[in-house]
């Protein structure tokens, strides 16, 4: 293989990665707050996609100018967000009390339900909305040429990042938030309202989710199904990361990312296998993932 | 396991843990003698329950061991040390919640008589696990409750539980951890001394954890008083009531 | 009260019998289906209704029950291969013994979400395996599966799948479900209970958990292997498709239907699952969808399943009785 070639397939791993880095930072958000396991995540992001799809094929064919495209993206993002705002009160509020195993079950239920329910609305074919792909064009690295749009997203997912960084580490409502998870009683007393907070979180954690559809959609297709893959594999990403952890999210993200690319270069039957082979072997290796914390006996 | 009856019941060299700057239990050396009933009291914070932990093997001590009868046991699984006779109770109730009171204490005299491991014998034709069980029942008068779920009877019984469930184990030395906390302060004497008459009608050797001097002085051989990890005094209960340095530390008299 | 359910016990199997006999023979097909799809999901509820072990790959032992049994009919065998029924059986439960030990090794040193997505890693690399070793497995087609012979005696081609092979199975049910019944009223079942409620008392009781999770695990595997024993020939082929976590998603929701706390529950939810999915799949195509919502529903409503909520509806009715 030659060195170019690694390249690219590094940079399409990477690619892969930050999808999976941003669905893994909602389910971590969601697990760290109200300790919720998500799996219905996979369904957000690809609500994300095909509202983004409808939203930028209307004004495509209204003939708006590019800028209004790149607008479409966070109107498509919020407007998941919004849906966030219906099921929260409908259905998690009811998960949080449950045993873990419930809410598991409960959101690989409403997973199904967004999977078909998106294959009701836009049917079963792929949709592209590539517009803002072709606009940016092709760079050329080491004589390849590479769509430039990719370094949109890496840059966007950067940006997500150390905004949530930020968020959480330095501003006064991320505080607030740290607070609730460690102590949500203690919280309550000090006159939090928790279940508006909890709301915000989530709203919070779909629309990152959503966000990640959305950007990723003039790169890739909107089409039915396209939330299961990335849900199953962002769930390897936050064990083999440690639970609750962002650098693990990162680290692990890019791990399979670029483990999944040369599987597909190298082994194409096997891709998925050798994302799995990871967990395990992680698993075996680091019990509590890569930057998670060691286990009590209680947790066992 | 051959018992020398020479050695002591229980006995910790240098036990030590540390919570990253807080030293939980610092160097502590106990010994416990066959038959009497020692208290250790303390502050919350002072490193009683830790201490429970490290010789019931609930969390690993960062150094130092532990002796049942003059044997190391201080990497043995918690299933073992049961099965040897050492075993506790817990400060919050911890319970088979979704099982009935008959059927916690069911699950703890089969693990006893070495027949919980039977995948095809009749667990309700059993005569002797039902009877045994009953025994245990009638001695922390909780017959009521038998088909109760456990997680349906008042806090007062289920702490009561949390302690028969240890008995119903035959056990050697027991180590009981705040067996009256969020007991309400009317109960609390009722509690404890239907803990009591079990303790010496069973004759084991008992270990108890409290923070409430109170409770425990009528019943204790022998208290230890703990303060920051550390033992801070042992003698007789009048003794102890007497120390200065403790009824300043662990009451907050002055 | 005893007399009583040997009479309910003496008419269902009457009933059981007797049914071939006046349905349309596709539905006996269906029904043996049914009768496979139980088993397994009574295997998996000792490990997820008594041990509280959730795992999202238990189609793994489906698939290696099948498996066993389809290359073990292998033709380029020539004269090893084996036809059978009783030894493909037995090889199909050493093989999935064998696979549950050492997987279940690995799997039982975690509880709640790792527990499930490890399985769940196991179940993909299997299926991908599957896939990928084409020359023993046969890739994505699979592989044919045989009519073995049952208690020695070869039974005609014609009615095999449609009517006689139905006896077979029901009897093995109706043996692994006895089996089944006498382990959750042994002390060992106990255990496991015990175990579900609070892992840590358990183990403090005496109750060495790790060992017993991993003899519930294997238990379970093996009901796994039976299961998918039985279904090989019935299908008449093998393929990847049974190994899916999918697959493996189908036994959880025939848990939670039916009632993971109730001994029955399994067995009434496979055959509402298995049998409301074929009809519901004739008329619509968003069979997932109303299997997601029902989903939601019973862990809302209805969290001990059907038979959890007939079984406290009996309790009130005779307790008002009495």
């Amino acid at each position: 293989m030659d060195p170019e070639t690694v390249v690219i397939i590094i940079l399409n791993g990477m690619f892969y990665a930050l999808s999976l880095f941003l669905i893994t930072i909602g389910l971590n958000i969601l697990y760290g707050f109200m300790k919720v396991l998500n799996i219905a995540h996979g369904g957000l992001y690809a609500t994300g996609a095909f509202l983004t799809w409808a939203l930028m094929n209307t004004a495509a064919k209204a003939g708006y100018p590019i800028y209004i495209l790149w607008l479409c993206i966070p109107v498509g993002a919020f407007l998941v967000g919004l849906l966030a705002l219906v099921i929260e009160p409908l259905l998690f509020k009811r998960l949080y009390r449950l045993r873990e195993e419930y809410s598991l079950l409960a959101t690989f239920g409403l997973m199904l339900v967004f999977d078909d329910s998106l294959r009701m609305i836009f049917g079963g074919s792929p949709l592209s909305a590539n517009q803002l792909y072709n606009w940016m064009g092709t760079l050329t690295i080491l004589g390849k040429s590479y769509p430039t749009y990719n370094f949109v997203i890496y840059a966007f997912a950067i940006a997500v990042a150390l905004g949530l960084w930020i968020f959480f580490f330095k501003t006064k409502m991320g505080r607030i938030l740290r607070g609730t998870a460690q102590d949500r009683e203690m919280s309550a007393c000090l006159g939090v309202n928790v279940s508006i907070l909890y709301t915000e979180t989530f709203f919070l954690a779909v629309f990152i989710a959503g966000l990640g559809g959305a950007i990723y959609l003039p790169a890739t297709n909107a089409y039915s199904g396209m939330g299961f893959e990335p849900i199953v594999l962002s769930f390897a990403v936050m064990i083999i990361g440690g639970l609750g952890s962002l650098k693990g999210a990162l680290v692990a993200a890019s791990m399979i990312g670029l483990v999944r690319a040369f599987g597909i270069a190298l082994m194409p039957e096997l891709e998925l296998a050798v994302v799995f082979l990871i967990l395990i072997i992680t698993l075996i290796v680091r019990p509590r993932g890569l930057f998670g914390k060691k286990f009590t006996r209680e947790e066992k | 396991m051959v018992i020398d009856k020479n050695e002591k019941i229980l006995r910790t060299e240098g036990l030590k843990k540390y919570f990253g700057e807080v030293k939980a239990v610092d160097n502590v050396n106990l010994e416990v003698s066959e038959g009497e009933i020692l208290s250790i009291i303390g502050p919350n914070g002072s490193g009683k329950t830790t201490l429970l932990n490290l010789i019931s093997n609930m969390i690993e001590p960062d150094s130092g061991k532990v002796f049942f009868y003059g044997r190391d046991v201080t990497k043995w699984a918690p299933s073992k040390l049961a099965k040897m006779g050492l075993v506790r109770s817990f400060q919050i109730v911890n319970l088979f919640d979704g099982m009935t009171v008959m059927e916690n204490l069911k699950a703890a005299v089969a693990s006893n008589l070495g027949r919980i491991h039977r995948p095809f014998s009749s667990l309700n034709k059993d005569e002797e696990i039902t009877k045994r069980s009953l025994e245990i029942l009638e001695l922390f008068k909780l017959s009521d409750k038998a088909e109760t779920l456990a997680g349906d009877v008042p806090h007062g019984d289920r702490k009561v539980l949390d302690v028969a469930l240890c008995f119903a184990l035959n056990p050697k030395l027991i180590l009981l951890d705040e067996p009256t906390s969020g007991v309400s302060t009317s109960e609390k004497k009722p509690v404890m001394q239907r803990i009591e008459e079990a303790v010496r009608k069973e004759r084991v050797t008992a270990v108890i954890v409290e923070h409430d001097m109170d409770i425990v002085f009528g019943y204790s051989n022998r208290v230890v008083a703990m303060h920051e990890g550390k033992i801070l005094a042992e003698g007789k209960p009048e003794d102890i009531k007497e120390n200065e340095q403790v009824r300043k530390i662990v009451t907050g008299e002055l | 009260m005893k007399t009583k359910y040997i009479i309910a016990l003496i008419i269902g199997l009457l009933l059981a019998s007797v049914l071939p006999l006046v349905i349309p023979k596709y539905y006996t097909y269906v029904l043996s289906v049914t009768i496979c799809f139980a088993i397994y999901a009574l295997g998996y509820n000792i490990l997820f209704g008594r041990t509280g072990l959730l795992s999202f790959g238990h189609a793994l032992y489906l698939g290696i029950g099948a498996y066993t049994v389809a290359a073990l009919m292998r033709p380029e065998l020539g004269p090893y291969r084996i036809f059978s029924m009783e030894l493909l059986l037995l090889a199909a439960i050493v093989t999935s013994a064998i696979v549950g030990l050492g997987v279940g090794a690995l799997c039982i040193r975690y509880t709640r979400i790792f527990f499930g997505l490890i399985n769940l890693g196991f179940v993909m690399v299997w299926h991908a395996l599957l896939l990928k070793l084409y020359h023993i497995t046969g890739g994505t087609d699979g592989l044919p599966v045989y009519i073995p012979s049952t208690l020695g005696i070869t039974l005609p081609y014609e009615t095999f799948r449609t009517f006689s092979f139905y006896y077979y199975v029901l009897a093995v049910f109706l043996i692994v479900t006895y089996v089944m019944w006498r382990i959750y009223n042994s002390p060992f079942g106990l255990a496991l209970k015990a175990i579900r409620e609070n892992g840590v008392r358990a183990e403090f009781i005496g109750i060495p958990v790790g060992r017993y999770r991993l003899a519930a695990y294997v238990i379970s595997a093996i009901y796994g292997g039976i299961g998918g024993a039985l279904w090989a020939p019935l299908s008449g082929q093998v393929s990847p498709d049974v190994s899916t976590w999918l697959t493996s998603g189908d036994v959880v929701m025939m848990n939670i239907l039916g009632g993971m706390f109730n001994f029955a529950g399994p067995i009434v939810g496979a055959f509402l699952f298995y049998n409301l999915k074929i009809q519901i799949m004739h008329f619509t195509t968003y069979w997932s969808f109303i299997l997601g919502l029902s989903a939601i529903f019973f862990v809302l409503v209805f969290p001990g399943g059907i038979m959890g909520w007939l079984s406290t509806k009996m309790k009130k009715f005779y307790g008002q009785k009495a």
